[in-house]
C-alpha cells in the first residue's frame, strides 16, 4: 500500500513540474543552490555578504565552510541561472555581485514546487493515511 | 541554449581572466573574515587560521568552482557516452548494423563529395585566381576553348595594355622513355611566363622562364610536377641535371614545380611533365608553332591591376578584326576571341554541363541513400524505446527529467553517428583509392587529386553529426511524453497505442518512396544505355584491331611520311588473320572536329553562312573495307588517286541525299574554299567519285551528317589510325600491330592498341558507370526498406501473436491469417509505392537530358521498377507473417 501511494505521488510530482527537474543525484547541490536562489532573489550581493545571510538563516547550510558558496555560485552561473558583474562595493572595494536571471527565478519557482512536493511526499511517507 | 553555449565556450577561453577573478573574490572574503575576527579582539595570526578554518579548504574549494563553471558539461557528456556506449554494447548485433549501414550512408556521401570537392569546389591553384580569364575562340555554331600558337601570339602582342601577363599551354600525351620501357604522362608545353604569370614555385632547381622560351628546338629542358617527381625520382634532389628521354629525346631536368601545383586542368587531370614551348615542334608533329588551323592551346591572361574585363574583351575583340582584314592562311574571318572568367569553367564550357549535373545527380543520390539509412536506423531505435519505455518511465519517476533522458538518447545515436561516420571515412578511402582504375573510356584518364582535405572531413563530420541527430530524434520525439502512470502500473510494456507505430509506419513508407523512384531511375538508365548500344554507328561491324600512329614532322616530309605508313601498311597486312589494313586520320567519334569550307555548284549557303561546312577525314584505300563501311555508288580511292592528279572525294550517303536527290551525285565537282582549317592545299576542286553509307560522326546520338573523305594520297596527316580487319582474335592483332610496328621502325610511336569493339564499347563507359552507381544505391536503398519493412510487419505480428492465437483455436485457417497479417504490409507498401510512382514522374523528368532513346515516362522502367518492389516487399511482408500463422495456437495463448 505503502509503495503504490508513493509512486503516485511521485508521478503525480513529474506531471506538475515540467521538462526541467533536478535528478536525484543533485538534491545534496540543490539544497544550498535552493538557498543561494532565494537570497538573490530579494536583492544582488556580493559573495561575502551572501555568506553572512545563509549562515543568519542556517549555520548548517555552509557547515563545510563559508568558501562552498563559489563553486556554487560558479554552477548556478554556468546554469543560466545567475548572472555577475563587477561593482564597488559599499566598503569602496571592487566585489563581484551577483543577482538572478530570468531564468533563474523560473527555476527558483520549480526547485520550490519540488521542494514542496518533496517535502508532502516525505511526510506522507512517513505518516499514511 | 545558444547563449548557454556560448559562454561555455567564452568560459574555457577566458579561463586565467576567470581563475583571476575567482582568486580576487576569495581574497576578498578572507580578508573581510579576518577583519571581522580581528575586531572580535584575535591577534592577526590567529584571526588568519580561524578565517582559513571558517572558509574552508581554498584550494578545493576553487577547483570545485572551476570544475563548476566550465566543465560540468564535460563531465555530463562523459557520463552520457558512457552510458551511451554500455547500452550500444548490450546490442552488438544491432550497434555492428548500425555501423555498417551507417557507413555505408556516410562512406558514400564522403566518396562522391571527395570528387565533387576535387572537381568543382576546390580553389584555384593559381595566385590570385580572380585576376585570371581564360581567352576562347567563337565560330559562329562552336566554340573552341583552345587556339593556335600563331593566334596566341598575336593576341599577346595586341593586348599588352590589358593584360600584366599571358600563359599559353599545349596539353600532350608524352611517351617517356625509362628503365621499363614507355609510359604516357600527360604533360604540358609551356610558353616562357607560365609558371611566372600563373605565380608557382619551384620546391627544386628553377622553373621554365623566358630564356628557354626563344630559340625553336634549342632548349630541351623539362620541369617535373612534384607528383612525378616523387612516383618516378622518388624525390630525389639529385635528378636536377640528369635526362629525361621524351619522345626519343633527351631533355635536361630543371627543375620540380611545387606539390600544391597540379596543372593547367585544374587537377581534373595532373600534368607530370612541362616542356617549354620553343620544344613544341620537336615533341608533336606537325608544324604546330605556325599553324593557325590547330586549336590546342590553352590560353590564360592575367588582367593588368585596374582594367575591367570589358575592356580586355574590347582588347581581344579588336585583334580578331584586324586579322579578319588581314586574313593570314588558317584563320576563318567568322572567329572572335572571346573572354571568361578561369574561375567559371571547369573543363570546357562543352563539358561543364554535362560535369555539374553528374556531379549533383550524384551528390543527391548519395544524401537520399543517408537519409534512408537514418529513417531505417531510427525505425529500430523507436521499436527499442517501445520496448523500453517502462524503463524509461521508471527512470523519469525516480527523479531523471525527460531531457536528460532525451540528451542520453541523442547521445547514443551522435555517438554512433560518429562512429558510423569513422568507419564511413575508412570506406570512402578505399572506394577513391579504387575510383582512379575507373576506365571511363575518355581519350585522356582522369586523375583528380580526391584525397579528402579539411573541407571533406568537415563535411563528413557534419553529416556524421547530423544522421546521428536525426536518428536520436524521431525516436525522442515519441518518447517525449510518455505515460509514466499507465506503463508502470500495467504489468506488460507491449501495449503501445496505435499513434506510436504510425510515425515508424511513415518512416517506412518513406523508405518505400525513396526505392521506387531510384528503382525508377536506375530503370531508366540501363534503358537508355541498352538504346545507345543498339545504335547502329555505321562502321566496325566485323571484327577489326585499333591503332593510333604519330608520323614524326621533323624527320619525314609527307612524302616520306607516306612511304613510312605504306611499309606500316604492308607489314600489318602480312600479320595471321588480318584481312584488310587501312588508315584515317580521325576515327568516327574522336573527339575534336575538322571541316572544310565548301561551294557547291546550284546551291546556296544557309542564309547566314557563306559557304556550306562539312566535316572530312583523311583515308586510305583500305579505310572502307577495314572499317566495314559499305560503298554505295561509284568507287572507292585506289592507286589511280595519285597526288598530283585530280583531286578525288567521296561522300556520306546523307550528304549525297542532301545535294542531289537525284542521285546523280558521282562526278560532281566540291569546290573548296581558301581558309578550310587543317588542309594544306587552300583552293581545289574535289571530284566526288564515289558514295559511302554514312557513320555517326561526334556522337552516336546523332543523325547522319554531310561527311567528305578525301584521299590520304592527296592530303597528309600524321596522326593516323590504322584499321585492321581481323578474322582472329583482334586484341592479339592489334597487338602484334603494336610490336611489329617496332620492326619496321625502332623509333615507331603509336597508342592504344585496341580493337573496334572496345573503342565503341567505351563510348558508353561513362553512362554506364553512372547507371552502375545508381543501380548500387538503389539496391542498397532497396535493401534498407525491406529490413524496415521487415522489422514493422514483425513488429505488428508478434503484438498480435495472442489475438491470431485466439481466432485460430477458434477455427479460422491458416492462409487467412497470412492474409490479415500482411494487410498492414501491404497497405505501407501500396502507399509508398503510389507516392513514388508520382514522385519518379516528377523527379526522373530532370533525366530527360542524360536519357536516350526512351523518354522519362518509359513503361518498361516503370513496370520493372515496381516489379522488383513488389516482389521484394512481398517477401518482407510475407515471411513474418508466415512465420506468426504456423506456431500453434496453443503456444501463442500460452506465452501471453
Amino acid at each position: 500500500l505503502l509503495l503504490t501511494i508513493d509512486t503516485k505521488a511521485i508521478s503525480v510530482d513529474i506531471h506538475n513540474q515540467g521538462p526541467r527537474m533536478r535528478t536525484a543525484n543533485d538534491r545534496l547541490h540543490g539544497h544550498l543552490d535552493l538557498l543561494v536562489l532565494q537570497v538573490l532573489a530579494y536583492s544582488p550581493m556580493h559573495g561575502w555578504a551572501l555568506a553572512q545571510r545563509l549562515q543568519t538563516v542556517s549555520k548548517d547550510v555552509l557547515r563545510i565552510g563559508q568558501g562552498s558558496i563559489y563553486p556554487a555560485l560558479r554552477r548556478l552561473e554556468a546554469e543560466g541561472w545567475v548572472k555577475a558583474e563587477w561593482r564597488v562595493s559599499e566598503a569602496g572595494r571592487r566585489a563581484r555581485y551577483y543577482s538572478l536571471t530570468a531564468s533563474g527565478r523560473k527555476q527558483l519557482a520549480r526547485e520550490r514546487a519540488g521542494w514542496s512536493e518533496f517535502v508532502a511526499a516525505v511526510t506522507r511517507l512517513l505518516d499514511p493515511v | 541554449v545558444f547563449a548557454k553555449v556560448t559562454n561555455r565556450i567564452l568560459a574555457l577561453l577566458e579561463r586565467s581572466r576567470l581563475d583571476r577573478e575567482l582568486d580576487e573574490e576569495m581574497q576578498l572574503h578572507l580578508e573581510q573574515l579576518v577583519a571581522e575576527l580581528r575586531m572580535q579582539g584575535h591577534d592577526a595570526g590567529e584571526a588568519r587560521r580561524r578565517a582559513l578554518r571558517k572558509f574552508g579548504a581554498v584550494n578545493t574549494l576553487r577547483d570545485e568552482a572551476r570544475d563548476a563553471r566550465g566543465w560540468r558539461w564535460l563531465e555530463v557528456l562523459m557520463r552520457d557516452a558512457g552510458y551511451g556506449l554500455r547500452t550500444l554494447r548490450k546490442r552488438p548485433a544491432f550497434t555492428l548494423v548500425a555501423i555498417v549501414s551507417l557507413a555505408i550512408g556516410v562512406g558514400a556521401n564522403t566518396a562522391i563529395f571527395s570528387i565533387v570537392n576535387a572537381i568543382l569546389l576546390r580553389e584555384l591553384p593559381y595566385e590570385n585566381p580572380e585576376e585570371l580569364v581564360d581567352l576562347r575562340l567563337q565560330y559562329p555554331d562552336l566554340l573552341f576553348t583552345s587556339q593556335s600558337y600563331p593566334d596566341y601570339e598575336d593576341v599577346r602582342d595586341g593586348t599588352r595594355d590589358v593584360f600584366s601577363g599571358m600563359i599559353a599551354s599545349q596539353p600532350c600525351l608524352c611517351s617517356v622513355e625509362d628503365a621499363t620501357g614507355e609510359s604516357d604522362v600527360f604533360g604540358e608545353v609551356v610558353n616562357g611566363d607560365y609558371f611566372s604569370v600563373l605565380g608557382v614555385r619551384a620546391t627544386l632547381g628553377r622553373l621554365i622562364d623566358e630564356s628557354d622560351d626563344r630559340a625553336r628546338g634549342s632548349h630541351p629542358v623539362v620541369v617535373l610536377s612534384y607528383a612525378y617527381w616523387w612516383s618516378r625520382f622518388g624525390g630525389d634532389p639529385r635528378v636536377i641535371g640528369t635526362e629525361l628521354r621524351v619522345r626519343g629525346r633527351n631533355y635536361t631536368v630543371i627543375g620540380v614545380a611545387s606539390a600544391d601545383y597540379p596543372g593547367v586542368m585544374r587537377g581534373i587531370i595532373r600534368t607530370s611533365i612541362y616542356v617549354p614551348m620553343a620544344m613544341l615542334n620537336e615533341l608533336m608533329p606537325g608544324n604546330l608553332l605556325d599553324a593557325r588551323d590547330n586549336h590546342n592551346l590553352f590560353v590564360k591572361g592575367r588582367l593588368a591591376p585596374g582594367v575591367s574585363a570589358a575592356r580586355a574583351q574590347a582588347a581581344v575583340t579588336s585583334v580578331g578584326t584586324a586579322l579578319s582584314e588581314a586574313r593570314p592562311s588558317g584563320w576563318d574571318a567568322a572567329a572572335t576571341f572571346i573572354i571568361a572568367p578561369t574561375s567559371e569553367t571547369l573543363v570546357s564550357p562543352e563539358m561543364d554541363g554535362a560535369i555539374r549535373s553528374t556531379a549533383w545527380l550524384l551528390m543527391i543520390v548519395a544524401s537520399l541513400l543517408l537519409l534512408v539509412v537514418c529513417v531505417n536506423l531510427a525505425g529500430f531505435f523507436m521499436a527499442r524505446a517501445l520496448d523500453r519505455r517502462r524503463e524509461l518511465a521508471m527512470r523519469i519517476a525516480l527523479g531523471a527529467s525527460r531531457g536528460s533522458l532525451v540528451r542520453q538518447l541523442l547521445t547514443e545515436t551522435t555517438l554512433l553517428g560518429l562512429i558510423g561516420g569513422a568507419a564511413g571515412v575508412v570506406l570512402a578511402l578505399s572506394l577513391l583509392k579504387v575510383a582512379p582504375a575507373l576506365d571511363l573510356g575518355l581519350p585522356i584518364r582522369l586523375n583528380p587529386d580526391v584525397s579528402p582535405d579539411g573541407r571533406v572531413f568537415a563535411f563528413t563530420l557534419g553529416i556524421s553529426l547530423l544522421a546521428g541527430t536525426l536518428l536520436g530524434l524521431m525516436p525522442a520525439l515519441q518518447s517525449w511524453r510518455p505515460d509514466i502512470a499507465a506503463t508502470l502500473k500495467s504489468e506488460a510494456a507491449s501495449g503501445g497505442r496505435p499513434h506510436r507505430m504510425r510515425l515508424r509506419n511513415a518512416l517506412v513508407v518513406a523508405q518505400i518512396t525513396v526505392s521506387a523512384v531510384l528503382l525508377v531511375g536506375t530503370g531508366l538508365f540501363l534503358r537508355s544505355l541498352d538504346r545507345q548500344r543498339d545504335l547502329d554507328p555505321g562502321f566496325g561491324q566485323q571484327a577489326a584491331a585499333l591503332l593510333n600512329v604519330e608520323v614524326s614532322a621533323t624527320q619525314f616530309s609527307p612524302e616520306e611520311g607516306r612511304l613510312y605508313t605504306q611499309r606500316l601498311r604492308d607489314r600489318f597486312a602480312t600479320l595471321p588473320g588480318v584481312d584488310s589494313v587501312g588508315m584515317i586520320n580521325t576515327l568516327p567519334l574522336q573527339p575534336g572536329r575538322q571541316w572544310m569550307d565548301l561551294r557547291i555548284d546550284g546551291h546556296d549557303p544557309p542564309p547566314d553562312q557563306e559557304v556550306f561546312h562539312a566535316d572530312y577525314a583523311i583515308a586510305d584505300p583500305g579505310y572502307f573495307e577495314s572499317a566495314s563501311i559499305a560503298l554505295l555508288q561509284g568507287r572507292a580511292f585506289d592507286t589511280r588517286d595519285v597526288a598530283q592528279g585530280e583531286r578525288v572525294a567521296l561522300v556520306s550517303s546523307a550528304m549525297a541525299r542532301r545535294f542531289w536527290p537525284n542521285g546523280d551525285t558521282v562526278g560532281q565537282i566540291l569546290h573548296m574554299v581558301a581558309s578550310s582549317p587543317a588542309l594544306p592545299e587552300n583552293s581545289a576542286d574535289l571530284r566526288i567519285i564515289g558514295v559511302v553509307d554514312d557513320v555517326v560522326w561526334e556522337s552516336l546520338r546523332e543523325p547522319p551528317r554531310d561527311l567528305v573523305y578525301v584521299s590520304y594520297s592527296q592530303f597528309y596527316s600524321p596522326f593516323l589510325s590504322f584499321v585492321a580487319r581481323t578474322s582472329t582474335d583482334a586484341d592479339q592483332t592489334a597487338l602484334a600491330m603494336m610490336s611489329s610496328g617496332k620492326e619496321v621502325d625502332p623509333g615507331f610511336v603509336a597508342r592504344e592498341p585496341t580493337t573496334i569493339a572496345r573503342y565503341l564499347e567505351s563510348q558508353f563507359r561513362v553512362a554506364a558507370v553512372v547507371a552502375i552507381i545508381f543501380a548500387l544505391f538503389s539496391m542498397l536503398v532497396l535493401t534498407l526498406a525491406t529490413v524496415g519493412l521487415y522489422g514493422v510487419v514483425s513488429y505488428a505480428v508478434a503484438k498480435r501473436a495472442r489475438e491470431v492465437g485466439i481466432r485460430m483455436a477458434l477455427g479460422a485457417d491458416a492462409s487467412a491469417m497470412r492474409r490479415f497479417l500482411t494487410l498492414g504490409g501491404v497497405r505501407l507498401v501500396a502507399l509508398g509505392g503510389g507516392i513514388g510512382l508520382i514522385l519518379a514522374i516528377l523527379v526522373n523528368r530532370l533525366l530527360s537530358g542524360i536519357l536516350y532513346g526512351i523518354t522519362s515516362f518509359d513503361v518498361l522502367s516503370f513496370a520493372g521498377a515496381f516489379a522488383t518492389l513488389g516482389v521484394t516487399a512481398f517477401i518482407a511482408t510475407y515471411l513474418p507473417a508466415r512465420r506468426v500463422s504456423e506456431v500453434s495456437a496453443a503456444v501463442a495463448l500460452r506465452d501471453n
